[in-house]
């Protein structure tokens, strides 16, 4: 894709999410409304990706996954001072007490599309003003 | 010897040794019987703590115990070789049944217990003691035969209290500190079995020439005991009320006062043998029943979140079309027939979650019926495979297969479900790397094994993994309703085949299935 580093800084989104159909369909609709979408299975590949992309605007983060989970993720998270900056939307169907986490603003699954649209627009901007896939 | 053998050993002879004298100090007859035995229960539930190396200890706390207490040699030698086999035997038969928990949290447990460590031990241990005096101090065999019962009840008394009461209280982690209320609850119950102990087995008047119907008393409390505290309140209860009636009987007052001190002994045996029966059993129903109601809390709140997750990308799914159906146009028709393929698999994953749950309900009744036909394995194995493409490729597990010609007569469909079972579960655990697939015909029998070399299960977990609800692993980290080992089982029971599995924590896990052929011609064999 044509896009410059400056313009993939604003719409840059890593989805964090162990189950296959979710995250693609989350890659879908993001993309179709114009920002870029970063895919990790759970949060030891989100930590990776993370490490090798420009900062995203968003993290779209859930709690219960295979290797490291939710929890875990965003405790690493707060040990750098840059991530740290980086904002994080939990999007689970986790209904016990998330402890730590419960500052983070949280989607609730089955995810309301239209409070998800709302909440990414709310930290990052489009990069793209119409959608194009392949 | 290491160390921790070393201190393991000198456990076992001390308590052996100091609880023998204790066993004594309750003996009337001239063979050293007693009411209750309390060593036996001891070196059970030392056996079952540190394993079947610790019988040296018996022999230097028993052997000893026996010379200082003027045996013959000859004598002292049968006792304890009796006294190691009556542990030995029924501990090394009952570690067969896959199905015993040490800490007899199940009912079916503490019944194997009662049945191996109780039964079968006091018989060992009744036949070699009472036989010795016959056999070497020319003791008539009348009254060796006579004297058989009450060693008998007296090692079976030890086992099921002292033995059971170690198992509960130490056999398990210790239980969270109780809230202020529970405290007081507690005490409250403390005091009120104290206090009703002391009159039951001190005080009363004799009203009517006996005071055995006081003792019914004891029962209340019991129950009590049971049903608030489990098996450790219950086995403490027995262990208080049993020591108060022994004590009181040695001091020649109390319910068990007859003109006869063998009848006395005999209403005391059969006294306590009741308690810890009734409580013992009460305690275990009661546990199990407090299990499966939490595990059916944890299953019920996994079922959710399971059945929720195809629902969320399923509606998700349709949301998206919802909102993009007015703008939609031909170059992204293409993308919306994929959405919708992604919204039928959604649909699938959700009615085979909503077919495993009526599978456990007809597994549970009995009404699994199968469809035998002649299946190709290697065939079905790859159809099955096929199915996980995408999961294979996202677990990055590579699959090897090792597979021999097999034909059975199976149901075809119960068994991809078998293998689909299996095969998930690998990819799901195995960390990415390879997996070995491997099938063989031994006997009339198919083996089917898949192995992976993932995160593994603990010894402890193994039998656990086949039950209904049971994940070996938490929660936060791994989805699954918990239910797909305990369909597996049950289809492969349906077929009369069994399933096991090998592992190590950390080094993976085989999951090794036995079908029958049972192909038709074979059968008319036999």
């Amino acid at each position: 894709m044509g896009n410059s580093d400056e313009a993939l800084k604003k719409g840059n989104i890593l989805v964090v999410e162990d189950d296959q159909s979710i995250r693609n369909t989350l890659k879908y609709i993001l993309e179709l409304e114009g920002f870029s979408v970063v895919l990790a299975e759970n949060g030891k590949v989100g930590l990776e990706k993370l490490s090798k992309m420009t900062h995203p605007c968003l993290i779209l983060l859930d709690l219960m996954m295979p290797v490291m989970n939710g929890w875990e993720f965003a405790n690493n998270l707060k040990k750098n001072q840059v991530l740290l900056q980086i904002p994080i939307a939990l999007v689970t169907a986790f209904d016990g007490d998330i402890g730590p986490l419960k500052n983070i603003p949280i989607i609730k699954k089955p995810i309301d599309l239209d409070l998800l649209l709302k909440m990414v627009n709310k930290y990052c901007v489009p990069n793209l003003p119409s959608p194009d896939h392949e | 010897m290491n160390k921790t053998l070393f201190f393991q050993i000198l456990l076992v002879a001390v308590g052996n040794f100091v609880l023998a004298k204790l066993g004594w100090m309750f003996a009337t007859t001239p063979l050293g019987a007693s009411p209750i035995w309390p060593a036996v229960g001891f070196v059970h539930a030392m056996f079952f703590f540190f394993g079947i190396r610790c019988w040296p200890g018996i022999v230097l706390g028993l052997f000893p115990a026996m010379l200082l207490n003027h045996a013959p040699i000859v004598v002292a030698f049968q006792n304890t070789l009796g006294a190691v086999l009556r542990t030995a035997i029924p501990y090394l038969l009952i570690q067969r049944f896959g199905s015993f928990d040490k800490t007899l949290c199940e009912s079916r447990s503490y019944y194997y217990y009662f049945i191996f460590m109780g039964l079968l031990a006091a018989v060992i241990g009744a036949t070699f003691g009472v036989s010795s005096f016959w056999m070497w101090t020319g003791m008539p065999i009348s009254q060796a035969v006579a004297a058989w019962p009450q060693w008998f009840i007296g090692d079976l008394l030890g086992s099921m209290t002292i033995g059971v009461g170690l198992l509960v209280w130490f056999g398990r982690g210790m239980p969270p500190r109780p809230k202020m209320i529970e405290t007081i609850k507690l005490l409250l119950f403390i005091s009120i079995s104290i206090f009703l102990s002391k009159i039951i087995f001190y005080d009363i008047t004799d009203i009517a020439g006996t005071h055995l119907p006081h003792l019914y008393i004891t029962f209340t409390i019991l129950i009590w005991a049971a049903v608030s505290y489990g098996q450790r309140g219950s086995s403490a209860i027995v262990l208080l009320f049993s020591s108060f009636a022994i004590h009181a009987t040695m001091l020649n007052i109390g319910p068990f006062t007859f003109s006869n001190r063998s009848v006395d002994l005999f209403f005391l045996q059969l006294f306590m043998g009741t308690l810890c029966l009734t409580g013992g059993s009460l305690a275990a129903f009661v546990e199990e029943r407090n299990r499966l109601i939490s595990s059916r809390d944890d299953f019920i709140a996994i079922a959710a979140h399971e059945l929720r997750t195809p629902l969320t990308a399923l509606q998700l799914q349709l949301q998206i079309l919802h909102r993009n159906l007015p703008k939609m146009d031909l170059t992204q028709s293409q993308s919306f027939s994929r959405l919708l393929q992604i919204s039928q698999d959604q649909l699938m994953q959700f009615s085979s979650l909503v077919e495993d749950l009526l599978d456990v309900s007809r597994a549970k009744s009995g009404k699994l019926t199968l469809k035998r036909s002649y299946v190709n394995l290697t065939d079905l194995i790859h159809n099955v495979v096929n199915k996980y493409q995408s999961e294979i490729a996202e677990s990055k597990c590579e699959l090897i297969f090792n597979l021999a010609p097999v034909t059975g007569f199976w149901d075809e469909i119960r068994l991809q479900q078998i293998i689909g079972n299996l095969i998930a579960n690998a990819l799901k655990f195995g960390v990415g790397k390879p997996i070995e697939i491997s099938s063989r015909i031994e006997g009339a029998s198919a083996f089917i094994t898949i192995k992976d070399q993932g995160i593994g299960i603990a010894k402890f977990d193994q039998v656990r993994v086949f039950k209904r609800f049971e994940r070996a692993v938490s929660v936060k980290n791994f989805s699954g309703i918990g239910l797909g080992l305990y369909i597996t089982n049950q289809l492969i029971a349906a077929h009369g085949g069994t399933i096991r599995v090998e592992s190590h924590l950390g080094r993976g896990a085989a999951f090794i299935v036995k079908l029958p052929l049972d192909l038709p011609e074979a059968n008319n064999n036999g």
